[in-house]
């Protein structure tokens, strides 16, 4: 049995995650031992061959992408979503759901006839088995991953809030000790605490965690003399659309 | 017990000596009023007034993440691991060396956890005295000085320092830099003894844990459970910081890059969803209140019951930390109304 055939593919997004791929330095050697990649963009030309394992990155706004998607779904065993892009839309996901007019905005003569669509999820389009969120995706977790899904095993994961990561590293609360309006308890861990070990609130980029209290995280900024609106941009920013 | 004095500013050749012989480990200042324990490198760095440190000392002897042993490609178990320098842990204060001893407890029931005692076994600690803050509750909890775990206590005088030594490890420490100790004098035991009625008359904090136990146990349906549930974010903060908190969980992870795979042990809490949740999707605490009430329980409750003490060193990192401001001392005060 040879070894399992992996690929890397952009859809619309900036590109981040699959950069994090290539920035793993001296460990995408052991990546290329691993799995036989057949296509990994911005780093190497594409083999042509399709893969058993697909890792897809970005947000589905146009036809072109959903239909590559629905194609790609059909070669391969194992599809996962990598980045916040692909798991809930992403950044790009924000904002109003009509875009037509910005595209004619931008474009008066062609904008009208783009091919485009309202930024999705993959899970919106095809059967995803595996999310792994980040913005970008963090190289020690997709790593992880990767050794429980070349088993073919669902990957183990954090199931509580970046607090605990935060905790465990040993940092200073930012809510409480800097006021300042972090995301950490409401967020699933898995990055390690990034932000907040920089002393940057977090920002919540993997999703909620399963057992959120976002209710009382509201009431906390509140009291901190947050505005509705500047709470509402907090967690419009990655949370809402949900993993 | 032995007691001497040392002046407090031979206090850095003392520690100088101690740092020569073993790993010493110290309280340092980390953010504007936080303080976390790191290893020493030079005397001006040290805090002597801090009050507490973020993470408890467990963090020294129970890692948040520790490899248990790897398995590599042809099934060959790796459980070695380096051999650790003796460290000294400089500055615990009596409710850090009551959190040790309950550590000492938990991973002794049932057995001896040998990951833990394998630290536990190769570390020193020499205890320094405090002044409460407003978040202070080792009074409440009788954990304000402490008779056992410590090598060697300093109590901060005026001038001087009374020091403690309960151990062989202690006079071994001491002997790194005996011309630096003293016979306590008639003045400094009178100026001691003032010290412990100033300090105790400074707790602003009283939490009445008369029957604690057993109030907590008789509402175990009181509304407050549901009502704080809605407040606590269950993000377990107050569990990662809590000095006798020692739940952990076990997994195996798969290492490509190493080509083994490892099994982690890696801190847990009981705030979390599925905590308790087992085989056929059985939750024993599937809702929030119940999550929430299982802390106060646990930590006043159920380990008094198997050894006769409190859980709680009234330490008071679980209120200074949490996001939410929930507070142990108002849950209590709200649950004897």
């Amino acid at each position: 049995m040879g070894k399992p055939k992996a690929g890397f593919y952009s859809l619309t997004s900036c590109s981040g995650d699959i950069l994090e791929i290539t920035n793993l330095g001296e460990d995408i050697l052991k990546l290329f031992d691993l799995v036989e990649v057949v296509h990994l963009n911005v780093a190497m030309p594409s083999t042509g061959k399709d893969p058993d394992i697909a890792f897809v990155e970005g947000a589905v706004t146009s036809m072109e992408d959903e239909e590559f998607l629905k194609a790609l779904r059909k070669k391969v065993k194992q599809l996962v979503g990598i980045g916040t892009c692909a798991c809930t839309g992403g950044v790009i996901a924000r904002g109003p759901e009509d875009r037509r007019n910005w595209l004619t905005d931008v474009y008066p003569e062609s904008g009208a006839g783009f091919d485009i669509t309202f930024p999705r999820p993959l899970k919106d389009i095809v059967t995803v088995d595996f999310s792994i969120p980040g913005c970008p995706i963090e190289k020690k977790y997709l790593l992880h991953c990767l050794g429980y899904l070349l088993k073919g095993v669902l990957p183990e994961v954090p199931a509580y809030s970046v607090c605990m990561e935060c905790k465990m590293k040993g940092n200073e609360c930012l809510l409480r000790y800097r006021s300042s309006a972090c995301l950490g308890p409401v967020t699933k861990a898995g990055c390690g605490a990034r932000q907040p070990s920089l002393g940057r609130p977090c920002d919540g980029c993997f999703g909620f965690y399963d057992d959120a209290n976002k209710e009382s995280l509201i009431e906390i900024f509140r009291e901190m003399g947050l505005s509705e609106d500047e709470i509402k941009k907090r967690f419009d920013l990655f949370l809402e659309r949900g993993l | 017990m032995l007691f001497f004095t040392l002046k407090k500013d031979r206090l850095p050749e003392f520690l100088d000596a101690v740092d020569k012989r073993y790993k010493l480990i110290v309280p340092e200042q980390k953010g504007e009023k936080t303080y976390t324990f790191r290893q020493y490198t030079e005397f001006s760095k040290v805090s002597l007034e801090f009050i507490r440190t973020i993470i408890p000392p467990k963090k020294l002897i129970f890692p948040p993440v520790e490899k248990l042993f790897s398995v590599d490609k042809e099934c060959r178990i790796d459980a070695s691991h380096e051999d650790e320098q003796f460290s000294v842990i400089f500055g615990l204060h009596p409710c850090d060396l009551h959190g040790i001893e309950i550590l000492d407890k938990a991973f002794s029931y049932g057995g001896r956890d040998t990951s833990y005692w394998r630290r536990r076994d190769k570390v020193g600690f020499i205890g320094l005295s405090c002044l409460p803050d407003k978040y202070c509750l080792c009074k409440s909890m009788h954990t304000d000085f402490i008779e056992s775990v410590y090598d060697i206590f300093l109590y901060t005088l005026d001038d001087v320092y009374m020091v403690s030594v309960r151990t062989a490890l202690g006079d071994d420490m001491l002997r790194l830099s005996p011309g630096l100790f003293n016979k306590p004098t008639k003045e400094e035991i009178l100026e001691y003894k003032e010290r412990i009625q100033i300090r105790d008359s400074m707790f602003t904090r009283i939490m009445d844990t008369t029957n604690l136990a057993d109030l907590l146990t008789l509402e175990y349906k009181n509304d407050i459970w549901e009502e704080y549930s809605k407040r606590c974010l269950f993000c377990g903060s107050c569990v990662m910081v809590c000095p006798t908190c020692q739940c952990f969980d076990v997994y195996d992870s798969p290492d490509v890059i190493a080509g083994n795979s490892c099994r982690i042990r890696r801190w847990d809490a009981c705030m979390r969803k599925d905590y308790a949740l087992v085989t056929g999707g059985h939750n024993f605490r599937g809702t929030r209140p119940e999550r929430f009430r299982f802390r106060y329980l646990h930590k006043e409750t159920g380990f008094g019951e198997m050894h006769g003490k409190a859980s709680c060193t009234g330490c008071g990192r679980c209120s200074e930390t949490c996001p939410a401001g929930i507070d142990m001392v108002e849950v209590v005060r709200r649950i004897r109304e």
